[in-house]
This record gives C-alpha cells, sequence and structure tokens, in this order.
C-alpha cells in the first residue's frame, strides 16, 4: 500500500493508483516502520535535508515534528550514534512531516518514552482533526482523548 | 592460544578471500605462459626498485593490503560471538604483541612474498637502499597491524567513527554525494580493492604498451576494469533498498532516482579517464577515451538495472557479467563505441523503469560485504 513491495490489486488514493502515477501516489501516502533503519553513516540533518529536496517533507511541518520531539538537539550528530528513541523520534517526525493525507503508523510507540508517547498522541489528534487519514496498529492501547477512532483488534490472526 | 588465533585470523581469512586471491592469481600469473609470468613480474620488480613511481606504487599496494587484513582481523576481534578474545588482556603485553604480530605474519604473507622477491631483485641489481626501505616498510607494516589489533582488544572506550571528507564537513552532504559515502564507509575494502586493481590495468597497459596503445587493448583494459568495478553496483542497490528503503516513498521521478548513481558512477571513473588523458596523449585520442569513459560509465548503470530484476543474486549476476564482458569485446569489434554506449543506456533505462516497481528485495541472496 505504501509503495515500498510489489502488490496485485489496485489501491486508490485520491483517485490515482500507484500503477498510474507514482509521484502522485507518493505525495499521498507515506509509511513509518517499528524498526526504522537509515544510514548510519549519514547526520540526522543530511536525511532531513534529503526529504526536504526531495518533496517527501513539508519544511514548516517537518520543523513542527523536529522541535516537538526534539530532535533538533541531536540533529546534526551522525546516525549511527543514536539510540533506537532517538531514530523512532525523526523516523516519525519525518513522516507527520510528510503532509500526505494517509499515514501509515506501524507500532510507532515502542521504544518512546512516556513524554513522547504523549506528544505523539497529541501529533496524531490534531493531524487526524485536520484531516489526515492514520492507519496505526499497536500491540498497547492507544487512547487519544476527543478523537473517535476506530479500533479492530486481531486476535489469533482474525479480526475480533 | 595459538591455535585459536589461528582460526580465528589466518584461516577465516583466508576462507573468507579465497575468491579474492583466484581472481588475483588469474589476472596476474594465470592469463600468460610460465615464461612470461616470471618475465613480467621479474620486470615489475625491477620497475620497483629502479624507480620511484614504482617504488611509490609498490608501497600504496602493500599499505591497501595491510589495511584490508587489518580491518578483517579488528572485524574478527569485534564480532559478538568472538569476546572471548577480550580475555587476551590478562595475558602480557610482549606475549600479546607476539602472538599478533604472528598471526598477522601469515595474513599478510602474500605480500611479504612478492616483497622478500623484489628485495632480492634489488639486492641482486646492488640497489640496497631500496630494498632495505622495502624491508623496513613491510616490516613496520606488520607492526602497525599487530599494535592496531592489540589496541583495540586492550583499550577501552574507542568509539567507531565514520569518515567524513574535512571540505563538507561544515554542512550537510548532498544526497548525490550518498552513494559514494556509503561505499567509502561500508565498502572501503572493496573500493579502494578495485580502485588499486584497475589503476593497476592502465598502468600496465601504459608500460607494456609505451610505443603503441592499440584500441583493441585499450579496449579490453576498459571492459576488464568495468568487469571489476560491476560489484558496486550490487552493493549500491542493497544501499539503497536495505539501509534506505524509504526512498521508494519519495515523489521523485525515474530520472533523479537514476541520478544518485549515475553521478556516482561519473565520479568514479573520472581518475581513470584523468590517468589516461594524462599519460597516453598520443596514442588513442581524447574523443576515443571519452567515448569508453561514457560506455564504462552506462556499463555500470545496465549493471544497476540488472539488479531489480527478478530472481538476480550474486551468483548469477557474477555469471552475467562475464556474458557482458565477452558481448561487449564483440559488439565493440563491430559497433561505435558512441552507438553502443547509446543503445546500452537506452536499455539500462527501460529495464529501470519496467523492473523497479516490480522489485523485492530477496533478504536471503543478499551478501555481507
Amino acid at each position: 500500500m505504501a509503495g515500498l513491495n510489489p502488490h496485485d490489486g489496485e489501491v486508490l488514493i485520491e483517485g490515482i493508483t500507484i500503477k498510474k502515477d507514482r509521484i502522485q501516489y507518493c505525495k499521498h501516502i507515506r509509511y513509518a516502520e517499528a524498526d526504522p533503519t537509515l544510514p548510519a553513516f549519514l547526520t540526522g540533518d543530511e536525511i532531513v535535508k534529503f526529504y526536504l529536496e526531495t518533496g517527501a517533507c513539508r519544511k514548516d511541518l517537518l520543523d513542527k515534528f523536529l522541535e516537538l520531539f526534539e530532535v533538533k538537539s541531536y540533529i546534526g550528530q551522525i546516525i549511527g550514534t543514536f539510540s533506537s528513541g532517538m531514530l523512532k523520534k525523526l523516523s516519525l517526525a519525518l513522516v507527520l512531516g510528510s503532509g500526505a493525507n494517509v499515514l501509515l503508523l506501524d507500532e510507532p510507540l515502542i521504544t518512546l518514552d512516556t513524554a513522547a508517547t504523549a506528544l505523539l498522541l497529541k501529533a496524531i489528534e490534531e493531524l487526524t482533526l485536520q484531516g489526515t487519514t492514520i492507519i496505526l496498529t499497536s500491540h498497547q492501547d492507544v487512547e487519544i482523548p476527543g478523537l473517535k477512532a476506530q479500533q479492530l483488534l486481531i486476535e489469533n490472526q482474525m479480526i475480533a | 592460544m595459538n591455535p585459536i588465533l589461528n582460526q580465528l585470523f589466518v584461516k577465516a581469512f583466508y576462507k573468507k578471500n579465497a575468491g579474492f586471491f583466484m581472481f588475483l592469481f588469474l589476472a596476474f600469473f594465470g592469463t600468460m605462459s610460465a615464461h612470461d609470468v616470471v618475465e613480467l613480474h621479474h620486470s615489475l620488480m625491477i620497475n620497483i626498485t629502479s624507480s620511484f613511481t614504482g617504488l611509490i606504487v609498490f608501497s600504496l599496494v602493500s599499505i591497501a593490503y595491510g589495511v584490508k587484513c587489518l580491518f578483517f582481523m579488528v572485524g574478527q576481534a569485534e564480532k559478538t560471538e568472538h569476546i572471548f578474545i577480550k580475555n587476551l588482556r590478562l595475558v602480557e603485553n610482549k606475549k600479546q604483541m607476539l602472538l599478533f604480530i604472528a598471526c598477522t605474519f601469515f595474513v599478510y604473507f602474500p605480500m611479504l612474498f612478492y616483497s622478500g622477491l623484489t628485495i632480492g631483485v634489488g639486492i641482486s641489481l646492488k640497489h640496497f637502499g631500496v630494498s632495505i626501505l622495502i624491508a623496513s616498510t613491510q616490516l613496520l607494516l606488520i607492526l602497525a597491524i599487530a599494535y592496531s589489533i592489540w589496541k583495540n582488544i586492550n583499550v577501552l572506550g574507542v568509539e567507531k567513527t565514520y569518515f567524513r571528507p574535512f571540505v563538507i564537513k561544515s554542512k550537510p552532504r548532498n544526497a548525490y554525494l550518498f552513494t559514494i559515502s556509503y561505499l567509502w564507509n561500508s565498502k572501503r575494502t572493496n573500493l579502494v580493492a578495485i580502485k588499486l586493481f584497475s589503476f593497476l590495468l592502465f598502468q600496465f597497459l601504459i608500460l607494456l604498451n609505451t610505443d603503441n596503445v592499440s584500441k583493441e587493448n585499450f579496449s579490453f583494459v576498459v571492459l576488464l576494469s568495468v568487469s571489476s568495478h560491476a560489484l558496486l553496483p550490487f552493493f549500491i542497490i542493497r544501499f539503497w533498498e536495505e539501509e534506505f528503503p524509504y526512498v521508494r516513498q519519495f515523489p521523485i521521478s525515474h530520472l533523479k532516482r537514476i541520478s544518485y548513481w549515475l553521478l556516482t558512477y561519473v565520479a568514479l571513473f573520472l581518475p581513470e579517464l584523468i590517468f589516461m588523458l594524462v599519460n597516453n596523449p598520443d596514442h588513442v585520442s581524447p574523443l576515443i577515451l571519452s567515448s569508453f569513459y561514457v560506455l564504462a560509465v552506462v556499463h555500470l548503470l545496465f549493471f544497476t538495472s540488472l539488479q531489480y530484476l527478478p530472481r538476480v543474486n550474486f551468483n548469477n549476476y557474477t555469471g552475467i557479467i562475464l556474458v557482458q564482458f565477452f558481448v561487449s569485446m564483440f559488439l565493440m569489434a563491430g559497433i561505435n563505441v558512441w552507438l553502443y554506449a547509446l543503445a546500452e543506456g537506452a536499455i539500462a533505462l527501460m529495464l529501470y523503469v519496467y523492473f523497479y516497481p516490480r522489485y523485492e528485495l530477496q533478504q536471503e541472496e543478499t551478501i555481507k560485504g
């Protein structure tokens, strides 16, 4: 769905399929992995610069989330020196700051501390209220006050 | 302790590099008659002991091989499953150093053997100064490697550092430099070995054909150099797809994506182009040199596109490179190089555009270099 792997059938976002218009489709959707990987030899700001140059992020939004997660304090360091929490926050900021209409967040809460978790849930609430569709998978109970989210519980590989 | 270290460093080194040594052996000894091999290496040794350039090239090759040995041995010592090696800290330093010198001696032995023969040739020519210099360099290299391993095992708190060229330290690197930075940081040994091999090829071409560098000889050397570089697209695509998979989600065109590798290939072959332009101004015209340069870049672009084909793994990829080498030799004899480059570039682009969206990384078939 996020365009990372080939697939059969069609996924339409805003009436666009990835097979017909990859660039437009990619503008509308973004995926955040549970255990993000980024090149260890690059610095955080090099990654940020790359995302901005390629239009994968909106500068105003990205700045907002980098500040929110306090990523700016270590953005100049090499990613190989990041802890898993630091990497996760950078990765989430890059996805939330993309300005895409549909965000797929795979286990966004793991490796985040309590304060960062609260900030993330608040950000999710804000984005959702602004019209962003967020599909989130989590092993934890995710309670977002003020947000009516549709929750699906998976048990024994079936939607319960 | 000795048998364990021997197993850990020496045996593992030759086991891992069996292909590398086989390749070197075939390249330097397997393609000529015994008489020619002896003559070639004898003249090389004379060159090393008689000319400054020869000595510098030989020293650089020695250092490169030394660095390869060092990286391997340090890598072995740092592996989690080899944590027991840290117990060597309990052994007195002098004994530790002797153990590491012994291991280094055997790992470094191929270079040492060649150096020994070169020193012999130097002494027979009464070039005592150069012979002593070579012997000292080799001895220093062995001591430096052994000391580095000792330091790695005994000195705590040394963080792994990543190389960043000083000129761009102050501001973030451009995305066009990511690929070359990746090669330097993660595949440095391969990159240095490939570049050295490539330069040696061109150096041989100039040395052996001083009066007449024919287009045929030149095209053979170019293709051999490109084939040795063919390992890089394999690593590069694994880097972009494995370590940076999110780039797939970027709203950028195919041409933009391709440009990230293409400019790397343009930069990779620039030293060879400059070398040939400087050393061979009369025999092969700059226009022909440029056409071969473009062809080399396009060849790597083609090899990159091949990575996206279904079921391409390291084994069948090397087969494809071999076939491509002979097909190119055949085609270059009959077709204009520019035309050939254009046609191959078009095929590479078509393959890429068609297979890129259909690509799925086969994790089990990747190799860790």
